[in-house]
């Protein structure tokens, strides 16, 4: 396996995290690369939802939940950084779209002023915004409106350009095309496509083809622990598991991957 | 959001420095407040009245005008004296009150409007007799204030001096205790005008020598220092020659915080006397003077034989003890009264006692005001206000110092913001409540020691409104009015409570079309009627329904019902017991309401119901749809779904409109005292008489502490003031223990739920 | 605020709106004509008998038909059962009873005499006292019973036989509030005239001038400075308590509880002690001034008041303060947890999320728990009670306390002076208290309606 000169943006050091006596991640190793889309796949259960809210310390809002291990974004230690200021820098897109019942302009600048950033140039900031996430022709005449007028897909995309909207490092997505529509999607996806090189993102999915359209790297997870990381295209031609294998061919596992929680990832 | 969690707290060094600081200083403050406010003696020092002619030699036939001018350092209610002086020399043609006194003056006991400057048949005798006797009340505050305004003329004659003269000067405080009063008299030459005969002497003259003499009181120490721990005793020794003493009024004012009061005893001149502290015992007045630092007017009644040959001598053992050191001054405030209760002049000279070594004076600093008697007395308010604000401050420092650190270090400290300033907020309700708690409680309890709390528990009640009362035979049996309470609640959540079920069912779950359109907006309304309307209405539901059902139309003759036709026996009719008279009782049409806990019950049920509607209906609409929407689909009809799926999980909801709806009809029964009274004096009979007269404990008290806020008020209206504070004590420990119950019965409920 | 229950559709699959219509439609179609005829009739002999009984809570001589009307109900009845028993040969065990209970009503009202008396009760009882509720209650239990009948006991039958029950209660409390509001209309109209509504009233003399300007504008100072006073820290404890949970929380909880709990009462005292402890008789400290308020007279002398507004809004703000922390709190928990985490993922800290997310879309029901707040202060008389006067004197915020209903409380209770004067104004005075605070209810509900819809939007219902 011929290792890949990228930089990692944001790296997991054996990951635990438990919900009170229940174990979510036993111990997990993951890297996320700059400027590509990494996806993290696996069945329900398996943490991957887990895994993503814990790189912004979403986590924290649970007081039953014990974080143990490291995650580091650009070097600095996220767990005892300032969690307002590390989701400055690490943004997130949710399942179900959840835009504040204000104008689609306000929404989007809600982060912008939240942040107080720079006072000046908002209507640049949000028409950049809503390009990238491939909904500025849609919405352009209606900016002064209240973003529930749209439907579910508009109001994701009008999400993510918020999310963007405060450029942050990495945007983490939890399953966002999972209340959509193909045809919504399929817009959702190009928007990622776009962001592509110019943010990192993260994304949790359940639907495998869309992982493989999408993503650069592929993240395997079963039962709170990696199975196995790497390309994309190498997961799904010549994965190392079976249960990689089972998985990304028809989504069941039937054969239970080997534990190797201590072991972090052949580089 | 819990960003508890999340976001940290590293207050820098600095910061907790200046927290501590802030606490100290806070602390500081509190404490000095604290030892300031104590009931500190008053200066209620002398007041002086005086007679200011306008000029001081005048020609006969022209006329003056003589202000008599009183001065107190405290506020006063009532100033009265005689003025007496020479009509061959001087006449009176007119007077006025002083505009304080306003139209509470009176002359030879007439009343008089103080707006014009005649004044008839009271200059006419006053001329007569040679004396002016006035009396004037009003509410003076502290400082100057002109009684009365006469205009004279004086007489052409042989001219002389005419002296104005005060005799039995008296000036009262808001409490009604005489003030040490020295009076001063005026006089005017009257130039003489020749060629004019004296006028001969009026035949009334009053010998103004008759009039009483004054008196002067002291307070004479054993001994002027004792030490802590110590006690000694204090005199009140009496100087008069006035023979017609029927009462001595004695107070006194020390620093309690340095003495206390232990003993109280007639004194050897009056022996055998018995003694009253205000209108209670002596040792209820010892036990107020010993927090106040004020022994209210001790009251000896001179037992006749005592005076023949004037007094001179001790009336007074006051025994005090020293608990802390520091010099206190002992304020005496006396009075006299002639057996018929005409007042004399008493001037009564203060002392003091240094405790100890006599270490800090108290500090005149911190105590601004004088004391106001009953209730404790003053302190600087600004001080105070100063103190409280630091402590909140130190407060809120000191919940951020405690606060743990977390994860996480923050640059940004100012985040905490919206804690803090929420906290602050939170905490306002906290201090009102406990300093709420603190109020009644310390006015509450002078009642358990006066009049007792057996006595309480009596089932007797007789103050005034029961037509027998008298100061002496108040009794204080609370049984009747609790009764009162249990009834009339029990009726009015009675007849709420499926009222209230019924329209919010009707509201939520069952419209049952225009009439559910109709009923929602209509509770919303029906809320806003203010419970005033409630007991003014009263008067037309006795007419509709009471008058007709339950008495005879306005006379039971004029109908002509003979006994007979409802199964009485002539001989036996009316029943004995029963105090029936026909036509007026239990309605009189004159009346202003009726007296029945029924109707009183009734009119608090309408009251509650738009109060209770609103909660069970929430509670009922916050139950999740899902509940709803699955029962329904599982194929049953919206009874089955009402009783089985959404009224369990409603159930909280509903324990608090009961709750909250029971304890609002406890209190706002006041509002009913129109109709049920506003004493109750005895336990009916029989017990569940519904249409009896049986008010409540709240209407009671309420009556009970009215009088508290008055001139004049004060520890004369104890022990009933503090009953009526007791009552509310009880109330509040009722409100509590349900509340707790209903917080108790709540959780359990949602836990048997499972939720 | 939606009504889905009313058109939803129900178990049988059929849509039903409004369900008092459609009735005709839904009787069970196994009934034969003339069994709908005699198991309807007790449905009408149910009415008379309502008819009836409420007739004779108003006139006593309605209650001659008493009697008779309960029979005629048995009789129904009778039939109803025995029309049943035609059809499923066996006695129908909730119309029996009902029969059963019919007659024994009937032979009650037929024993007891016009007038009775006896058992100590200190007075005499009218006949109508007993025949009312009888008639009442059992034409309520015969109508939903025919109801249910008539329905062939369909479970949808079922639940229109409620029906009745439902309707009881509250067309008699609908009867009382009438009468109630009806009388102070009728009674107070008379004396109503814009004089009267814009004058001042004063002593003069021994007499009084009518008016009741003072008071009204008393009214509205009064809840305008309490609304004022208890809006921080209402909202403030809300906030907390919403937000922070834990011991403090629980403690704040407590207090506000208890602060709405105690009766008036005991606040009225406890501010009544205040004023005591605090103020003396000499207006002439701050204190005093600011507690009891005060005036001057004609010759400029300051005297004081009983209780000052500021200090009777301090008053009433703490008993109205926990309504608006209850209210805030359940606004904030509304809030959607989606919602919530966005703000959270998007960087905003604590304050700004309050500010710009949770509070404004609390703001209907902080709206809802002023203006609970404003009706509650509106009603407390009892603080009144204590601190009140007429307000002669000009209306202020140091001036002493006064409002529309403590005014008419005054005319019943009140001086010599003012009474004479005033005793025919008292119902007058209620119905324009009755007016004004209608009038503010009716702003409140529109007012709250359109801040629901500006500040939430479609997302979620509630």
């Amino acid at each position: 396996m011929e290792t890949i000169e990228v930089a990692n943006v944001m790296e997991t050091e054996g990951l635990r995290i438990s919900y009170g006596k229940r174990e979510v991640l036993k111990g997990v190793w993951v890297p996320i690369a700059k400027g590509k889309v990494t996806a993290i796949v696996g069945p329900s259960g398996c943490g991957k939802t887990t895994l993503l809210r814990s790189l912004n310390r979403l986590t924290d809002l649970n007081s039953n939940c014990k974080v143990q291990g490291r995650i580091t974004l650009d070097g600095d230690n996220c767990v005892s950084m300032d969690p307002v200021l590390l989701r400055r820098r690490v943004g997130m897109v949710f399942q179900k779209p959840n835009p504040f019942p204000m104008s689609i302009r306000d929404n989007v600048l809600y982060g912008v002023q939240a942040q107080g950033m720079s006072k000046e140039g908002h209507d640049d900031i949000v028409e950049s915004s809503l390009r990238k996430a491939v909904i500025w022709d849609e919405v352009k005449d209606r900016l002064g409106h209240s973003a529930l007028e749209l439907s579910g897909g508009q109001q994701q995309r009008v999400c993510i350009a918020r999310t963007l909207a405060v450029n942050p490092e990495v945007v983490l997505m939890d399953e966002p095309a999972g209340s959509l529509d193909p045809r919504s999607t399929l817009l959702l996806e190009e928007s990622i496509m776009e962001m592509r090189g110019q943010y990192t993102v993260v994304i949790v999915t359940h639907d495998v083809p869309e992982a493989r359209r999408i993503s650069d790297f592929i993240a395997f997870m079963y039962e709170g622990r990696l199975v196995e990381f790497g390309e994309t295209e190498q997961l799904f031609s010549a994965p190392r598991e079976e249960a990689t294998r089972d998985y990304l061919a028809g989504g069941l596992v039937t054969v239970a991957p080997v534990a190797r929680e201590d072991e972090a990832p052949a580089a | 959001m819990d960003l508890n969690k999340s976001v940290g707290w590293l207050p820098h060094r600095r910061i907790r420095l200046a927290s501590a600081a802030r606490g100290l200083l806070a602390v500081a403050f509190a404490v000095t407040t604290l030892l300031g406010v104590n009931g500190t003696a008053s200066a209620a020092s002398g007041a002086t009245m005086k007679v200011s002619p306008s000029v001081s030699s005048i020609a006969g036939g022209t006329t003056f005008t003589v202000d008599i001018v009183e001065s107190a350092s405290v506020g006063t209610i009532g100033a009265n004296a005689t003025l007496t002086f020479d009509p061959t020399l001087v006449q009176v043609t007119g007077m006025k009150a002083g505009p304080a006194y306003g139209k509470g003056l009176s002359f030879f006991g007439i009343s008089f409007d103080g707006s014009t400057e005649k004044a008839g048949a009271a200059a006419t005798k006053a001329n007569q007799t040679g004396t002016v006797v006035f009396e004037a009340s009003g509410i003076i505050p502290a400082g100057d204030a002109t009684v009365v305004t006469m205009t004279m003329e004086a007489v052409k004659g042989p001219g002389g001096k005419a002296s104005l003269s005060l005799r039995a000067p008296s000036l009262l405080d808001q409490d009604g205790n005489a003030l040490p009063i020295t009076g001063t008299n005026g006089a005017v030459t009257v130039a003489p005008t020749p060629g004019v005969t004296a006028p001969p002497k009026p035949s009334g003259l009053v010998d103004a020598s008759a009039l009483p003499d004054s008196a002067v009181m002291t307070l004479i120490p054993e001994r002027p220092q004792v030490a802590v721990g110590e006690s000694v005793t204090v005199e009140v020794k009496i100087a008069t020659t006035s023979t017609q003493i029927g009462l001595i009024k004695a107070s006194l004012a020390f620093d309690s915080s340095l003495l206390q009061v232990q003993k109280v005893e007639a004194g050897p001149l009056v022996k055998g006397a018995t003694l009253q502290s205000g209108l209670t015992t002596i040792a209820a007045g010892i036990d107020l003077a010993n927090s106040s630092g004020k022994l209210n007017e001790v009251r000896i009644t001179v037992p006749s034989g005592a005076d023949s040959q004037g007094m001179d001598g001790t009336v007074l053992i006051i025994t005090l003890k020293g608990v802390a050191n520091g010099t206190s001054t002992l304020d005496l405030g006396a009075g006299l009264e002639t057996p018929d209760a005409g007042s004399i002049p008493v001037v009564a000279q203060p002392s003091q006692l240094v405790v100890g070594s006599g270490g800090t004076q108290p500090d005149a600093g911190t105590t601004g005001t004088d004391s106001n008697g009953g209730g404790g007395g003053g302190a600087d308010p600004l001080f105070v206000a100063l103190a409280a604000i630091l402590t909140l401050l130190a407060l809120g420092d000191l919940i951020i110092l405690v606060l743990p650190r977390r994860a996480g270090r923050q640059r940004l400290s100012l985040r905490r913001w919206p804690f803090v300033v929420s906290l602050a907020l939170g905490l306002i309700p906290v201090l009102m409540f406990a300093g709420i708690v603190v109020i009644v409680v310390i006015n509450a309890l002078p009642a358990v020691g006066d009049p007792g709390l057996g006595s309480l528990l009596g089932d007797k009640f007789i103050y005034q409104f029961s037509g027998q009362g008298t100061q002496g035979n108040w009794t204080w049996g609370l049984l009747p009015a609790l009764w009162g309470t249990v009834e009339i609640t029990l009726v009015a959540v009675l007849v709420a409570l499926p009222v209230s079920l019924a329209m919010a069912v009707v509201s939520t779950e069952f419209p049952m079309g225009p009439v559910g359109r109709v009923v929602r907006p209509l509770v919303s309304m029906l809320s806003g009627i203010p419970p005033i309307v409630y007991a003014v209405s009263l008067l037309v539901f006795v007419h509709l329904f009471m008058i007709p059902k339950f008495a005879a139309n306005s006379s039971f003759n004029a109908l002509k019902l003979d006994p007979t036709t409802i199964g009485a026996n002539a001989a036996t009719w009316p029943p004995s017991g029963v105090p029936f008279d026909p036509g007026s009782y239990p309605w009189g049409t004159t009346m202003v309401g009726g007296n029945s806990v029924l109707l009183g019950g009734i009119l608090v049920a309408l009251l509650l119901v738009p109060f209770m509607t609103p909660m069970i209906a929430d509670a009922i609409r916050n139950v999740p749809t899902s509940a709803r929407e699955a029962s329904l689909a599982l194929g049953a009809n919206r009874a089955y779904t009402l009783r089985r799926a959404i009224l369990p999980m409603a159930v909280p909801g509903m324990i608090t409109a009961v709750v909250l709806g029971t304890l609002k009809a406890i209190g706002d029964i006041v509002i009913v005292s129109l109709a049920v009274g506003w004493e109750a004096n005895s336990i009916p009979n029989p017990v569940f008489d519904v249409l009896e007269k049986t008010p409540s404990l709240a209407a009671q008290g309420a009556n009970m502490i009215t009088p508290f806020n008055t001139p004049g008020g004060g520890p004369s209206v104890q022990p009933a003031a503090s009953i009526g504070f007791l009552t509310a004590l009880l109330f509040l420990l009722a409100a509590a223990a349900m509340v707790l119950l209903m917080n108790y019965l709540k959780a359990r409920w949602r836990r048997r739920l499972g939720a | 605020m939606t009504d889905s229950v009313g058109s939803m559709t129900d178990a049988v699959g059929r849509t039903s709106d409004a369900d008092g219509h459609g009735l005709m439609s839904r009787i069970a179609d196994n009934l034969a004509g003339r069994e709908r005829v005699t198991l309807g009739l007790p449905l009408a002999a149910a009415a008379i008998c309502a008819a009836v009984g409420l007739g004779a809570l108003f006139f006593n001589g309605v209650d001659a038909a008493s009697l008779p009307a309960m029979g005629l109900l048995g009789a129904c009845q009778l039939t109803a059962v025995a029309t049943t028993y035609r059809r499923t040969a066996s006695l129908d065990r909730r119309a029996t009873l009902l029969l059963v209970l019919c007659i024994a009503a009937t032979l009650v009202l037929f024993v007891a005499p016009e007038w009775m008396y006896g058992w100590n009760i200190n007075g005499i009882i009218h006949h109508s006292v007993l025949s009312v509720p009888l008639l009442l209650l059992m034409s309520t239990a015969t109508a939903a019973h025919s109801v249910r009948a008539l329905m062939g006991a369909s479970p949808s039958g079922r639940d229109l036989s409620l029906y009745p029950w439902l309707i009881l209660p509250i067309a008699l409390a609908l009867i009382a509030y009438g009468i109630l509001v009806g009388d102070i209309v009728a009674s107070g109209i008379g004396g109503l005239n814009l004089n009267l509504l814009t004058t001042v009233g004063a002593s003069a003399g021994n007499g009084y001038v009518p008016g009741f300007l003072n008071n009204i504008l008393g009214t509205f100072l009064l809840m305008f400075m309490t609304l004022v006073i208890a809006f921080l820290p209402g909202v403030g404890a809300g906030v907390f308590m919403a937000e922070y949970p834990g011991r403090l929380a629980g403690l704040i909880d407590f207090c506000t509880q208890m602060l709405r709990a105690v009766s008036m009462f005991v606040i009225g005292a406890a501010a009544f002690g205040l004023v005591h402890l605090l103020s003396s008789w000499k207006a002439d400290d701050l204190l005093s001034q600011l507690v009891r308020g005060s005036y001057s007279d004609s010759s400029g002398q300051t005297l004081p008041e009983h209780g000052s507004f500021l200090f009777a809004a301090v008053i009433l703000g703490l008993l109205v303060m926990p309504v608006i922390a209850k209210l805030t709190e359940e606004g904030l928990r509304s809030v959607p947890r989606e919602i919530r985490e966005g703000s959270i993922a998007l960087g905003a800290t604590e304050g700004h999320g309050l500010r710009r997310i949770l509070l404004p879309w609390a703001a209907p029901n902080i709206l809802t728990g002023l203006v609970l707040a404003a009706a509650e202060a509106n009603g407390s008389l009892a603080v009144l009670v204590f601190l009140g006067v007429i307000g002669e004197h000009g209306v202020g915020p140091l001036s002493g306390v006064t409002t529309l209903d403590y005014s008419i409380f005054e005319i019943s209770w009140g001086p010599m002076q003012y009474t004479r004067v005033m005793e025919q104004y008292r119902l007058t005075a209620a119905l324009v208290l009755l007016l004004l605070t209608m009038g503010l209810t009716v702003l409140a509900m529109l007012l709250q309606r359109r801040f629901a819809t500006r500040y939430r939007g479609s997302l979620t219902s509630n």
